[in-house]
C-alpha cells in the first residue's frame, strides 16, 4: 500500500533522449528515443554494439559528446550519478560483499538519506520487500553465500526499493539457465508494478524480450554509426 | 613396500629443511636454555636495545603506513581504470625500492644527510651555515627512521594498490548510481577489500624493521641507535666474543618479531577467506569514471608515477660524474674485481640452490595438497625462514655447527646456505601459484592425443612454469647480491664480497669509493628486479616474493 501511496506523490517522469552521441572506440553510438512511465523497454542487440555503454550514460556514470537526457522536465545530462534517481542492475549483480544482505538492500536509503523515514521503517520496509521474494531468511546472510538467482533478486530489490525514476537493466538474466531466467522475468515484472517508472532492458535473449519488455528499441548499424531508435 | 615418488620428494625437501632451519634453530634453542641465568635475559643494557629496537620500528611503520596507504590506494584507482603503460610502471616503480640494498640505501642516506652531505652542502650555501638539527640529523633514530620510510612507503602502497586493484569497477558504479559519494563508496566498497593487505603490509613492515640490519649498524652511528640486530651482531663479531649476549638478544629478536609475523598469517588468512567468499581475487578490469574519461586518469596516472619515483630520488643521488669517475678509476677497479666475482658467485650459487629447493619444496607441498593437514604444517613450515632474521638463523649455523665451522676463518658455504635457506620461501611464494593452477585436463587431452608424459610436460607445462623460475632465480640473485647479514657473520679477509666491501669503506670515511661500489651494487639489484618487475605483470612477482 505504502508503495502505491508513495508513486502517487512522486513526480511521474518520462524519459527522454535527445541526439545523444558517444564516440565509442571504433564507432559512434546515436541515441535518440522516448519512454512513457510504466512502460518496459527492451534493447537487443550483439556484444560490444553500445549498449552497456548508453546505460552508463543514462546512468551518469559516462558522459555523452553530445544530446540530452531528461527525465521529466529535468536535464539530467550532466547530473552525477549519485543525484539522478537511476536505479541500474548489473549483469554481476554488483553486490557488496562487505554488507550483509539487509545492508544492501537498504544502502541506497542510507545514501540518499532517507527523508524523515527512520532506519527502523526502512529496514521494515526491505523486510517486507525480501518477503516478497521469499528472501526474508537471508535478511542477515552474506551475499557471498547467496545462490546466482537469489543474488540476482538482491540486486532487483536494492535498485528499486528506494524508488528510483528510471531503473535500467544491463543483461540481467545472461548468467542463469532458463527454468530461473522465467521466474524472474516474472518477478521483476511483479516488483516493475510495484513502482511502475520508465524501465530499459538491454539484453541479447528474445525470450527476456518477450517475458519482460512492453515494447522495443533497435539498434541500427550506418557505416560507422551504431543508431539507436524505437521500433516502428 | 614400494615407496612412492611424492613421499621420496618431501622426504628430500624435509631434509633440506632439517638441515638449513630446524637443527640451527634448535641448537639456538638449545643455547639459550643453557645460559641458566634468567637475570641474564632481563640486563637491563638488553632490555632498553629492545626498547630502541621497538621505537624506531613503531616509528618507521606508523609513518610509512600513514604515507602508503593513499598513495596506494590512489594508484591502485588510477590502474584499474587507466591500466595502461603509465600503470605499469607506477607498479615498477613502487617494486623497485625492493632491489635497492640495505648497504646501498645507508650509503645513499648517509651521503645526503652526513657532515659532508648533499643537504649540508646546500643550507651551507643558501644560509651560510648549517642548523644544528641538520648536522645531528644523520647516525641518529631520526635518520634511521626516515630511511625506513623510504624504504618501505613503496612496499605498503604496493600491497594497497594492488588490493585496490581487486574492487570490481562494476561495484563503485552500483554504488555511485545508490547514491554513495567518494566517503562510503570508500568506507563500504574499498576498504573491506582492503584492509586485510593493508594490515598484513604493516605487519611486513614492522618485521622488517625490527630485523633491519645493515641501514641500522651505518646510519644508527653505533651506540646512538643500537637496535637487538646490531647488538647481535657486535657480541659475535667485534671486540670480545660473547655468544651468550648475542643467543639472549636473539631471544628479545625472536619474541618482538614474531608479533608482527602473527599479525601476517592472521591478515593473509582472512584477505584469502574474503577473496574465496567473495570470487575476487584478480584484476578487476577497466572501467571509467563518471565525469572524468580516460585522459584526466592518464593524468592523474602520471602524477602517481612521479610520487613512485619521488620515493626512488635519494637513491639517484649517488650517480654523479664524480661517481662514475671514482669507479672507473683503476685502482677502484681492481680492488673490487674480486669482491664482485664473489658477490656474483655467491648470487648465483644462492638463486640456483633457492630456486631448487624452492621447486622441491613446491612439489612437495603439491603432493600433499590433498591431506590437509600435512600441507598446511609443511607450507608454514617451509615458510617459517621468512619470518626469521639472517642474523639469528645464521647464529644458529654458527652454534650448531661449531664443530665443522668456524667463522673467523670465513665459509663461502657457510654464506650461500645461510641465503639459500633465507631466500628459498621466496622461490616458493613465486612457484606455488603455477603448482595450483596445473592444467591437468590439458596434460590428459596431450596423453590422449598420444604426447609421453615428458613431452606433455615440455609443451604443455613447461611455458607456464618458465616465467615464475625466472623470476624466482632473478629476485633471489638481486637480492643476494646485495644481502649484508649473512656474509657479515661468516667473511675472512680472504671472503669479502661487494657488500662488506662498501661497509668497510663507509667505517673508514672512504665515502666517495662507498659511493661508488654502491652504484654499481644498486644498478645491478634493481636492474635485475625491475627487468623481473615489468615483465612479470606489474610487480606481482615481486609482491609474491616478498609477501
Amino acid at each position: 500500500m505504502r508503495d502505491h501511496e508513495s508513486f502517487q506523490r512522486f513526480p511521474k517522469s518520462s524519459l527522454k533522449v535527445a541526439a545523444l552521441r558517444k564516440r565509442i572506440e571504433d564507432f559512434t553510438l546515436d541515441a535518440d528515443f522516448e519512454l512513457a512511465v510504466g512502460e518496459r523497454a527492451a534493447l537487443v542487440g550483439r556484444s560490444g554494439s553500445g549498449k552497456t555503454s548508453l546505460l552508463r550514460i543514462l546512468a551518469g556514470l559516462e558522459a555523452p559528446d553530445s544530446g540530452t537526457v531528461h527525465l521529466g522536465n529535468e536535464n539530467i545530462t550532466f547530473l552525477s550519478p549519485q543525484r539522478r534517481g537511476v536505479g541500474i542492475i548489473f549483469q554481476e549483480q554488483a553486490l557488496f560483499p562487505a554488507l550483509n544482505v539487509l545492508e544492501n538492500v537498504t544502502f541506497g536509503f542510507r545514501m540518499r538519506g532517507t527523508q524523515g523515514i527512520g532506519r527502523d521503517e526502512y529496514e521494515a520496509e526491505a523486510m517486507l520487500w525480501l518477503e516478497r521474494v521469499g528472501m526474508k531468511k537471508f535478511a542477515r546472510s552474506a551475499v557471498g553465500n547467496l545462490s546466482g538467482g537469489e543474488r540476482q533478486r538482491i540486486a532487483f530489490i536494492r535498485a528499486l526499493i528506494w524508488k528510483p525514476r528510471l531503473m535500467l537493466l544491463d543483461e540481467p538474466f545472461s548468467a542463469l539457465d532458463r527454468e530461473l531466467r522465467t521466474n524472474l522475468c516474472n518477478e521483476l515484472v511483479e516488483l516493475h508494478r510495484l513502482w511502475p517508472v520508465p524501465m530499459l532492458l538491454v539484453t541479447h535473449d528474445e525470450l527476456d524480450v518477450a517475458a519482460v519488455a512492453t515494447s522495443r528499441l533497435h539498434l541500427c548499424v550506418a557505416g560507422d554509426v551504431h543508431l539507436i531508435r524505437r521500433a516502428s | 613396500m614400494k615407496l612412492r615418488p611424492g613421499w621420496l620428494l618431501v622426504g628430500i625437501a624435509a631434509s633440506f629443511w632439517f638441515f638449513l632451519v630446524a637443527y640451527p634453530l634448535a641448537a639456538l634453542a638449545l643455547r639459550m636454555g643453557s645460559i641458566g641465568s634468567v637475570a641474564a635475559y632481563f640486563d637491563p643494557e638488553i632490555l632498553g636495545i629492545a626498547a630502541m629496537t621497538l621505537e624506531q620500528a613503531v616509528w618507521s611503520t606508523v609513518i610509512s603506513c600513514l604515507i602508503g596507504l593513499p598513495l596506494g590506494l590512489w594508484i591502485g584507482a588510477v590502474t584499474s581504470r587507466e591500466g595502461g603503460r603509465v600503470a605499469r610502471l607506477s607498479f615498477t616503480l613502487l617494486s623497485l625500492p625492493y632491489g635497492v640494498p640495505t648497504v646501498v640505501a645507508a650509503t645513499v642516506w648517509v651521503s645526503l644527510l652526513g657532515r659532508s652531505g648533499v643537504i649540508q652542502q646546500l643550507f651551507i650555501s643558501l644560509l651560510g651555515f648549517s642548523p644544528e638539527w641538520i648536522r645531528s640529523f644523520a647516525y641518529s633514530l631520526k635518520a634511521v627512521v626516515l630511511a625506513h620510510v623510504f624504504y618501505n612507503v613503496p612496499w605498503v602502497a604496493l600491497l594497497v594498490a594492488q588490493a585496490r586493484m581487486s574492487v570490481p569497477p562494476v561495484q563503485l558504479a552500483a554504488a555511485e548510481t545508490l547514491g554513495a559519494g567518494l566517503c562510503s563508496r570508500t568506507r563500504f566498497i574499498i576498504w573491506p577489500q582492503v584492509k586485510w593487505a593493508f594490515a598484513s603490509a604493516a605487519a611486513q613492515v614492522m618485521a622488517l624493521c625490527v630485523m633491519s640490519f645493515a641501514l641500522v649498524l651505518i646510519l644508527g652511528g653505533g651506540p646512538p641507535v643500537q637496535t637487538l640486530e646490531t647488538a647481535l651482531y657486535a657480541r659475535i663479531r667485534y671486540g670480545a666474543l660473547d655468544v651468550s649476549g648475542a643467543v639472549v638478544c636473539a631471544f628479545w629478536e625472536l619474541i618482538i618479531a614474531m608479533l608482527p609475523w602473527l599479525l601476517i598469517l592472521l591478515a593473509q588468512s582472512r584477505q584469502a577467506n574474503y577473496s574465496l567468499k567473495t570470487g575476487q581475487t584478480g584484476h578487476a578490469g577497466l572501467s571509467p569514471e563518471p565525469g572524468r574519461e580516460l585522459g584526466q586518469w592518464r593524468i592523474s596516472g602520471v602524477l602517481g608515477a612521479i610520487t613512485a619515483f619521488f620515493f626512488l630520488i635519494p637513491y639517484f643521488t649517488i650517480f654523479g660524474i664524480d661517481t662514475l669517475k671514482t669507479l672507473f678509476n683503476f685502482e677502484v677497479l681492481l680492488q673490487i674485481s674480486r669482491p664482485l666475482q664473489l658477490s656474483m658467485l655467491i648470487a648465483v650459487l644462492t638463486s640456483l640452490g633457492a630456486v631448487l629447493l624452492g621447486l622441491l619444496c613446491v612439489v612437495a607441498a603439491g603432493f600433499l595438497r590433498f591431506r590437509p593437514l600435512f600441507s598446511t604444517m609443511f607450507s608454514v613450515l617451509a615458510a617459517l625462514p621468512s619470518g626469521l632474521s639472517i642474523l639469528v638463523l645464521g647464529l644458529g649455523f654458527w652454534v650448531g655447527y661449531a664443530r665443522w665451522l668456524d667463522p673467523f676463518a670465513g665459509s663461502l658455504a657457510a654464506m650461500v646456505f645461510l641465503q639459500i635457506a633465507v631466500f628459498y620461501p621466496v622461490a616458493f611464494r613465486i612457484l606455488w601459484p603455477v603448482m595450483e593452477r596445473r592444467p591437468l585436463d590439458l596434460l590428459d587431452a596431450a596423453y590422449t592425443m598420444g604426447a609421453s608424459r615428458l613431452r606433455a610436460f615440455w609443451s604443455v607445462e613447461w611455458p607456464l612454469w618458465r616465467g615464475p623460475v625466472a623470476s624466482a632465480i632473478g629476485i633471489v640473485a638481486g637480492a643476494s647480491l646485495g644481502e649484508v647479514a649473512a656474509v657479515s657473520l661468516f667473511y675472512s679477509e680472504r671472503l669479502v664480497p661487494l657488500p662488506l666491501v662498501i661497509s668497510r669503506w663507509m667505517s673508514q670515511y672512504q665515502f666517495a669509493e662507498a659511493e661508488a661500489v654502491s652504484a654499481l651494487l644498486l644498478l645491478l639489484s634493481t636492474g635485475i628486479i625491475g627487468v623481473v618487475s615489468y615483465w612479470g605483470q606489474g610487480g606481482s612477482s615481486v609482491v609474491r616474493a616478498r609477501s
